[in-house]
């Protein structure tokens, strides 16, 4: 289904510099529309940020990117609201509790689906009269992507949604992207080092070394590739992402 | 719970490990002709796989002849289809050979070859006790 249709996401020649230090460089990108895209890389190679330049946090000077067909930094915010953020640490108004943050936020979508909202709810097992600044870390990554799946997203770019939680608050995790990617045809971009949770969930994946894209395909054919070129019988996710970080400084390598 | 085998191996692609399991099932008869196959989301939060895979999946099924999309019911295993005759082939061909030459590599006799073939022949036909 990815073959065919358009990018969600399309970054050409981005480049962010935090003082002397290039974080991203050049950086290309395209993800189709309906893919669970890993983008995977060693702390620091810039995937954080380059989340934030695609959910409009970090300001682009140099490069385009396009989210939807727009253009983000001429986006109709009708477009903009299609694009849902969800990072850890991520800032939520700590008074309020889950029930009141539906009520003040659903106003200012127009896609804020109530139905579905109360359905994550209960697959979350949320304590909706609690203040949210008194769940637990995991709890509260739970708050951010059910506010963000509620809009209904066509994009969801996910920073590091695994970090820190129990196994059972994983598996819901892992289960609310499986309703998101089938039930609402969402595009997902996550980052995350937790690489059994996205073993068998990705269907595209790239590896952002040094600020820039070294590899992007579908899983599939990297993973086949990889077993071609090492004979090896099996390749999880671990082994491909080790082999493909130490062997590549090359420039993008496509194996689609 | 899904109503075929399968545990899933990191490393290998998930989506032919489900397609062989499924049509394991099917020839052996565990999964009987009519019974339906779970959907798409079924599948997907059941082995906790991309929704893309298990929709390739059944498309592959499909595709196999080996399940039929029945409208308002989801997808059914059907009674088989008849292979072509170059299809026929082309399993008596390739996939035979490559038994023989690896049986004749580990100094296997051609007794042992078709004792063990025998044996998983049963073992997957409809009615047998494995499974």
């Amino acid at each position: 289904m990815t073959d065919t249709t358009l990018a969600a996401i399309d970054v050409r020649g981005l480049t962010i510099r935090y003082g002397r230090q290039t974080v991203l460089q050049q950086l290309d990108l395209a993800v189709p529309a309906g893919a669970l895209f890993a983008l995977l890389g060693a702390n620091g190679a810039g995937k954080s940020t380059l989340l934030r330049a695609l959910a409009g946090i970090h300001p682009v000077r140099r490069g385009v990117i396009d989210l939807l067909g727009h253009d983000r930094a001429r986006m109709p915010i009708a477009v903009q609201r299609q694009i849902a953020y969800v990072a850890e640490g991520q800032a939520l108004p700590a008074a309020r509790s889950v029930s009141e943050l539906a009520v003040y936020l659903a106003p200012l979508y127009p896609a804020w689906d109530r139905s579905y909202s109360d359905q994550v709810l209960a697959a979350f097992h949320l304590p909706v009269h609690k203040p949210v600044g008194a769940l637990s870390r995991g709890q509260r990554m739970k708050v951010s992507l059910w506010a963000a799946l509620a809009t209904r997203p066509k994009v969801l770019l996910m920073d590091e949604p695994f970090t820190g939680m129990e196994v059972a608050v994983k598996d819901e995790l892992v289960r609310a992207l499986i309703d998101v990617v089938s039930l609402v045809e969402t595009t997902v971009l996550l980052c995350t080092h937790d690489l059994d949770e996205v073993e068998m969930l990705a269907d595209w994946m790239a590896l952002l070394v040094d600020g820039r894209i070294t590899h992007a395909a579908p899983l599939e054919s990297l993973r086949a590739a990889y077993a071609q070129r090492t004979g090896l019988e099996r390749v999880p996710l671990k082994t491909l992402y080790l082999g493909l970080s130490r062997s590549e400084t090359s420039p993008v390598e496509v194996l689609v | 719970m899904l109503p075929f085998l399968i545990t899933l191996v990191a490393g290998e692609s998930p989506y032919r490990q489900i397609v062989y399991a499924a049509t394991r099932a099917i020839v052996a008869g565990t999964l009987a002709p009519g019974v339906s196959f779970p959907s798409v989301r079924e599948l997907s939060m059941a082995l906790k796989i991309n929704p893309n895979t298990a929709h390739k999946v059944i498309a592959e099924l499909v595709r196999d002849g080996l399940l039929e999309v029945q409208s308002g019911v989801g997808t059914v295993v059907t009674h088989g289809r008849t292979a072509s005759e170059a299809e026929r082939q082309a399993m008596l061909a390739r996939p035979v050979e490559q038994v023989v030459v690896e049986a004749k590599r580990l100094g296997l006799t051609l007794d042992e070859v078709q004792d063990a073939m025998h044996r998983a022949w049963r073992d997957l036909s409809p009615g047998s006790d494995c499974e």
